[in-house]
């Protein structure tokens, strides 16, 4: 086994940074007047510091989001508690949680190892192109299939928080 | 009849559809720390595309958290045919910080709980289950939509 030599850090957007966004003096969420709450992808990805999307394991929280470092050895590595913590403390306050799942831009998934036919299609390459993959789930069963596709990485403001006001959605029950 | 798979897996280590090669697949579990073993998997005899064992007979202790693979013989055209650890592809939490033995992949995470296969996060930390709730009707939906990583 190798070591990942990923190490955390605090104040860049995990889920502990969310949860205080939700509680105590800095509960600037709460205090906008929000009765909902949809983070963007949250689901376990290589990437670090992205937007969550090129997720890799959709079944489990982001790694990176829940490693925070406790001193200069240890880190607490708690991924899925913390953004269990997040959707608590959301129902405590009386927002709603809406989770982002994004199948298109799915990557190194495992599957594409267990049964590349099955779940994955190649798509045309070119220059300048790196692998993403887009998976569609249906009724009866999981169908993935891949696709090559720009890469883009558009910098992340410091916080963004964008608000969409819905009026008139009674579809949300 | 379904297999059900979210259930079996509370009992067993499962791997759904292997594209099948020269070897049979296998588990790669241990403990951080301890040497890790490879146990061979099984063909369900009620569902033919899946492949399995019971977390009894991997001599698992009580309370400890493991970290595994699936070792499989890869059908990716990138590779196709090399033998690789991969993450499960239903892993409920997994620890970057160990990553397999060959290619980076980040290892799976499990506790091993009264016989069952317990949802946890590396250090051992078990995930609780938010009571469910009926929600009032919203006429206004206000939603913050959050970037995390910022």
């Amino acid at each position: 086994m190798d070591e990942g030599g990923r190490k955390g850090r605090s104040g860049w957007g995990t889920f502990r940074d969310v949860r205080s966004l939700l509680t105590g003096s800095s509960a600037h969420l709460v205090q906008l007047g929000i009765n909902a709450l949809e983070l963007l992808p949250p689901a376990d990805s290589d990437d670090q510091s992205e937007w969550g999307y090129g997720t890799a394991n959709f079944f489990a929280a982001d790694f990176d989001l829940g490693l925070s470092q406790q001193d200069q050895e240890e880190s607490t590595l708690a991924a899925s508690t913390d953004l269990m913590d997040v959707i608590e403390d959301c129902r405590q306050q009386g927002i709603r949680f809406f989770l982002d799942v994004v199948m298109a831009f799915a990557r190194n998934n495992a599957l594409r190892h267990v049964n590349f036919a099955d779940f994955l299609c190649i798509g045309r390459l070119g220059d300048g192109v790196i692998l993403s993959r887009a998976i569609a789930m249906d009724l009866g069963g999981i169908c993935l299939s891949l696709i090559i596709g720009w890469r883009v990485t558009i910098p992340l403001p410091a916080s963004a928080i964008v608000l969409y006001r819905l009026v008139n959605t009674s579809s949300f029950t | 009849m379904w297999v059900d798979l979210f259930k079996r897996k509370q009992t067993h280590f499962v791997l759904w559809r292997v594209a099948l090669g020269r070897d049979i697949p296998c588990l790669y579990i241990g403990e951080m720390g301890q040497d890790f073993e490879e146990i061979l998997l099984r063909r369900s005899p009620e569902f033919p595309d899946l492949w399995e064992v019971a977390a009894l007979e991997c001599g698992l202790v009580e309370g400890r958290v493991y970290h595994y693979w699936f070792k499989v013989q890869s059908s990716c055209p990138y590779g196709y045919g090399r033998i690789v650890y991969c993450t499960d592809p239903v892993a409920y939490a997994v620890n970057r910080q160990v990553l397999d033995p060959v290619g980076g992949e980040p290892a799976s995470v499990i506790l091993y709980r009264r016989g069952l296969l317990v949802a946890c996060d590396p250090q051992g930390q078990v995930v609780g289950e938010v009571e469910e709730r009926g929600d009032r009707f919203l006429h206004l939906l206000i939603i913050c939509l959050l970037i995390i990583g910022w």
